[in-house]
This record gives C-alpha cells, sequence and structure tokens, in this order.
C-alpha cells in the first residue's frame, strides 16, 4: 500500500501539516513516537495555585517528582517540572547527541509544543525575507493559524514586532499587578524608551481568554506549567487528537523514522518499533518531516550519506532577575497566569532586522527553593530574603537572532551504544562579534528596565540551545546542493521530500519562532495540495 | 557535621565557594520537601509586610553575612570534608 503523505511527527509542525492536508481533502498517515505521561496529568487537581499549597497532601508527588526529578541540581539549562518531564522520555536512548551544546528534543505525544511558553510572535516583513521565507505566503497563513488555535492580543506598541497583520484576536491576558505596574510606568514615558529603541507591549499568546471549540477560557489560576484542564493555552497534541475523528486521518504511534529512500513512484519510509526494536517500512507519495531542525537533520544526513555537515541556528539567551522596587511588600495576587506576561522588543538600528525580545514574568507556582538555591548564602537566610523579595522579583528572559557561522555545525557520528548506530554531534560557537553585540543589547535592555524602577540582580547567561530554538540545518537555496530546501519545503535531491520544520530557516530572528515554523508547516502543505498527490 | 550549628556555617561557606555541593542538594532537597506540605506552606508563600520590615531584613541579611564571612573560614579550611 503507497500512502498519499506520510507525516513524521505530531508537534508544533507535523500537527499543524496533517490538519491542513486533512482539511485541504488528502489522505494522511502521521508516524510518531507519541510517548505520553502516564504518571502525574492525574494527580493535579482543578485549582487554583494557592489553594492546592494549602489543602492537597499528594502535592509533592507533582510539584518535586515522585524520584525527585523535580528538585533541579547543578546550571540546569533545562528544568522540566515532572508533569512534563515526558517530553524528553527515552531521547538519551534514541536521539543520542555528543557535543557542548544544551539540546531537548521530544519523542513525546504533541512534541515540544507541549512545554512552549504559548507566545506567537509575527516576524517582521525584514526577517522573514532575512529567513528566506516569503512574507506574501506567511502573511496569510499567521492569520489562518491565529484563528484555529486563538490568540489573545490587543494592538500596542509592541504590534509592530509581533503581532502585524493579525487581525482575528480574543481579549488579551489580564497581567498581574506587579507587571501591570511596570507597564503603567512604561506608559506614562513611553517616549523615553523608545528613544532608546525600545518599545514594551503584549505578545499574541496562544491562550484563550474566550471559549473556543471544545477549549475553555483560562482560569487564571497559575497552574500553567502543572496543568490545564481547560485546555486554554494551545498544544499540537489537541490538533491531533481532534484528527483522529477524521476517516481520511491515520495515527501510527510507537515508531521511530530512521531514513528514507527515494523510488520512482513513492518513498519507502524506514521506521523503528520502539517496543520490540522490529524495523518496518511504509510507503508514500509525499513524505514531510515534522520532526524539528535536529530531528530533520538526523533522518536527512543518514538518507543522503553525501551530505556533508549542516549549520545550525539557535537563540542565544540570558536571564535576569530584576527587583520591580515598588512592588516590595505586596505579595501577587491569587488569580494570574504563571505565562509571560509583558515584552519588550529592542531594534538595535531601527531597521526590524536583529530585533531582540524581552519577555517579562513573575514567579510563584514554580516553588520558592528554586529560586532559594541560587542565593549565595546559607538556606536559612536565603530563604527569609527570598521570602520578602520574590513578590518583587520580575524575570527578564532575552533572546538574541542568529546567524550562520562556520562554527555552528552539526553532524552524524558513529555510535556503538547507540540503537541506532549513530548520533548527532553539535558544534557551536557564537563570533566575538556576536557576543559583542548581545553584550551591548543586553545592557540597553537592562538600562531601560533600571529607568522603570526594575533593577537587575544578576545577569545569567544560558549555555548554548537553552531556548530549545532550533533551525537551519537544511537552509533555504536555489538549485539542488546537497542539504538544503527549495522555498516550497522540498528537500533538494528529492521530488518526494518536503520539511516543514524550522529547518529551512536562514537566519534566526530574536523573537520566539513557534508561531512563524506553524505559518510555515501551513503554507508547505497548502502547497502540496495545490501540486496535488502526484504531481 | 552532626551539629546543627556547624551545618548552618558550612551552608553558608559552600553557598560562597561551591554552590552546587552533594551538602547544600540535600539541604535543598529538604527544604523542597517542606515546600512542597500543606502544613508548611505559610513559611514559603508570600504575605503583605510594610516597607519598614525591610529594616529588620537588612538587619537579618547582616547576620548572613556574618555567617557567610565564618562558614568561608570553615569550609576553606577542611575544604576537601564537604565533598
Amino acid at each position: 500500500m503507497i500512502h498519499d503523505h506520510i507525516v513524521v511527527g505530531s508537534g508544533i509542525t507535523g500537527a499543524e501539516v496533517a490538519h491542513t492536508l486533512v482539511a485541504g481533502g488528502t489522505r494522511v498517515l502521521m508516524v510518531d513516537a507519541g510517548l505520553r505521561d502516564t504518571t502525574y496529568a492525574a494527580l493535579v487537581p482543578a485549582q487554583d495555585f494557592l489553594s492546592i499549597r494549602a489543602g492537597d497532601e499528594q502535592q509533592h508527588r507533582y510539584f518535586l517528582g515522585d524520584r525527585f526529578e523535580g528538585v533541579p541540581w547543578g546550571e540546569a539549562a533545562h528544568t522540566l517540572t515532572p508533569p512534563r518531564q515526558h517530553l524528553v522520555l527515552g531521547t538519551e536512548q534514541w536521539l543520542r547527541f555528543q557535543g557542548a551544546f544544551s539540546r531537548m528534543e521530544s519523542l513525546a505525544f504533541g512534541g515540544l509544543g507541549a512545554g512552549w511558553g504559548a507566545g506567537c510572535a509575527v516576524y517582521t516583513p525584514a526577517e522573514l525575507e532575512a529567513a528566506g521565507l516569503d512574507p506574501a505566503a506567511i502573511g496569510p497563513a499567521y492569520e489562518t493559524v491565529g484563528r484555529r488555535i486563538g490568540l489573545a492580543a490587543e494592538p500596542d506598541d509592541a504590534s509592530p514586532y509581533c503581532a502585524r497583520g493579525l487581525t482575528t484576536l480574543q481579549p488579551p491576558l489580564q497581567m498581574d499587578g506587579s507587571t501591570a505596574a511596570l507597564y503603567a510606568a512604561y506608559r506614562r514615558r513611553p517616549e523615553a524608551l523608545r528613544a532608546r529603541g525600545l518599545v514594551m507591549g503584549r505578545m499574541p499568546m496562544s491562550v484563550l481568554t474566550q471559549p473556543l471549540g471544545g477549549r475553555g477560557a483560562d482560569p487564571y489560576t497559575d497552574m500553567e506549567f502543572w496543568a490545564d484542564h481547560a485546555q486554554a493555552v494551545y498544544r499540537p497534541w489537541m490538533t491531533v487528537e481532534s484528527l483522529l475523528h477524521d476517516e481520511r486521518f491515520e495515527y501510527l504511534p510507537g515508531r521511530l523514522v530512521l531514513r528514507f529512500e527515494e523510488a520512482a513512484d513513492h518513498v519507502a519510509v524506514h521506521l523503528r518499533r520502539l517496543d520490540t526494536h522490529q524495523d518496518e517500512v511504509l510507503l508514500a507519495r509525499r513524505l514531510v518531516l515534522g520532526t524539528g531542525a535536529l530531528g530533520s537533520a538526523r533522518i536527512v544526513l543518514r538518507s543522503q550519506p553525501g551530505v556533508p555537515e549542516r549549520p545550525l541556528l539557535t537563540n542565544a539567551y540570558c536571564i535576569a532577575p530584576c527587583l520591580h522596587l515598588r512592588r516590595l511588600g505586596r505579595p501577587l495576587e491569587r488569580e494570574r497566569t504563571s505565562l509571560g506576561q509583558l515584552e519588550m522588543f529592542l531594534d538595535p538600528r531601527g531597521d526590524g532586522l536583529d530585533v531582540r525580545m524581552v519577555s517579562l514574568y513573575t514567579y510563584r507556582s514554580l516553588l520558592l527553593f528554586k529560586l532559594v538555591k541560587e542565593v549565595p548564602l546559607a538556606f536559612p537566610d536565603a530563604l527569609r530574603l527570598m521570602h520578602a523579595l520574590v513578590p518583587a522579583i520580575v524575570l527578564a528572559t532575552i533572546n538574541h537572532p542568529d546567524h550562520a557561522a562556520p562554527g555552528k555545525r552539526v553532524r552524524r557520528v558513529p555510535d556503538p551504544d547507540s540503537p541506532t548506530g549513530d548520533a548527532l554531534r553539535v558544534d557551536y560557537v557564537r563570533t566575538p562579534d556576536e557576543e559583542r553585540g548581545d553584550e551591548h543589547c543586553e545592557r540597553r535592555i537592562l538600562g531601560a528596565l533600571r529607568a522603570l524602577g526594575c533593577p537587575a540582580l544578576k545577569r545569567q547567561k544560558m549555555p548554548p540551545g537553552a531556548t530549545v530554538h532550533y533551525a537551519g540545518t537544511l537552509p533555504f537555496a536555489a538549485g539542488e546542493a546537497p542539504g538544503t530546501l527549495a522555498r516550497d519545503g522540498r528537500l533538494a535531491g528529492t521530488r518526494r521530500v518536503y520539511v516543514a520544520d524550522g529547518s529551512g530557516l536562514r537566519t534566526l530572528p530574536g523573537n520566539g519562532l513557534t508561531f512563524t515554523l506553524m505559518a510555515w508547516a501551513h503554507v508547505v502543505a497548502r502547497g502540496l495540495i495545490e501540486r496535488g498527490a502526484d504531481a | 557535621m552532626r551539629s546543627t550549628n556547624a551545618l548552618g556555617l558550612v551552608d553558608a561557606g559552600l553557598a560562597l565557594v561551591d554552590p552546587y555541593s552533594p551538602v547544600r542538594q540535600r539541604v535543598c532537597l529538604m527544604l523542597a520537601v517542606l515546600e512542597a506540605s500543606p502544613a508548611h506552606t505559610r513559611h514559603f508563600l508570600s504575605a503583605p509586610y510594610p516597607r519598614a520590615a525591610l529594616l529588620g531584613l537588612g538587619l537579618r541579611m547582616a547576620g548572613a553575612a556574618l555567617r557567610s564571612a565564618c562558614g568561608l573560614v570553615l569550609v576553606q579550611s577542611w575544604g576537601i570534608l564537604w565533598r
């Protein structure tokens, strides 16, 4: 049997491709590892954070984990809460990795989208062009995808950097008191920050503030990192679950795609079962990879042995805990969200390129001990200090753009301990010019926050890869150079293999790539529908 | 190490020179267990307090700095014992 389309992966891009193809009347087989959380999801009550803290005797199970996996130690780049740790289940075994690079990949149902912060930034036309994407195609796709998943936002000073052209919007999420006071300080004298190249506002969030489909509005329980009983925050597994009711869609879990071979009228997709380790082969007229930039690179490097090492892009990232002085002694309110509250954008040259994105979070539901352990004092002293300061803490996370450079490479290497016999090796070093540019921008951003009454207490640069934004491994290029993509997502050297994730991006803007990847996946799928399965 | 007073000083010293030491990891784990217990919630959730209380906090932090200095001397003198 030859399937019309095989889509690999159930994450942000795989789910979007499958949805668009099925909605366009074609048949889809989705192949996925599809691992799920079977331990914690059912334990978390549908209550707000403070009620749970006061009354649930079982809270230690999901807050700390049955094996204390929710108590991170050391300078961890990624800290997943126990209910989210299934996102990385099996990756150490099946997706072997080498190099001083903080990678996160997923074999979970819904992929890394289950841990996404829900920010939906629209790239500026200049950023789309630089990344190799067609603004005329991506622009309408943003609107289509946003209407389907539901976006909460309203026009403000930040809109040109993150919400350009979006029209179908739900009311924005309510800010908590701390962030609202910071935003009010900005609104009193916005020209002061604008003169520094900075604006402040709210990014569109894929969080419902009004019911949509079978999903409910955000209940402001401050529990988004632990559970989402209302399904207010969009996750790709929701799309796949809804597709399961369509006869044109078939879901095949428990499989890892190893490689593909193209024949005259089909693509042979080689899989391995995760349970029995048996190999299988499926045939398709079209294969669409939505496995993330690292996952797609792994599959392509296995399938096209002549392809040399590939480039890699990731956003450099820094976290600065700041102290909002006006909020000292004033606790956060009960009804709030743990998600990003407010954004700043720094446009260093005023041309819409190399924009830095700053997400501002307040802190409560990730528990106090995680902050206390970072204070250079004895635990009892640190606890007293943070107990007093934490309501006034604003975490500023600064994302920098990335460009291809010789020191940022990924390649496939032999690994005798791997069940697939290989591993990905990443070497990633930012250039001195990039380091200087990042440093300069961080100083400007933190200077602006200080002017708003929110000085930084420290600045912690995170290791490369910590943003979990990876792209650029199969960059868009004209012609058929090995290991590149055509403008429609087709892999060079093939006729039936497409890549719908971020592998094609030639540059990686600083303002979160997830929404753009969904729009790109939609464009790839629309192209497949328009060309027809046999074209 | 069996003395709780000594542990406090060791913790304070290690926080400066070896913040991710196994000793501190154990203390952190105990803190996390307390935080996730409803009986101890009030020690971890913020409550309103007057700005004047910041003065008291400042005095406590002065004491904390003193403990850190003593702990630093202790840990630097017998540092190998704490790994």
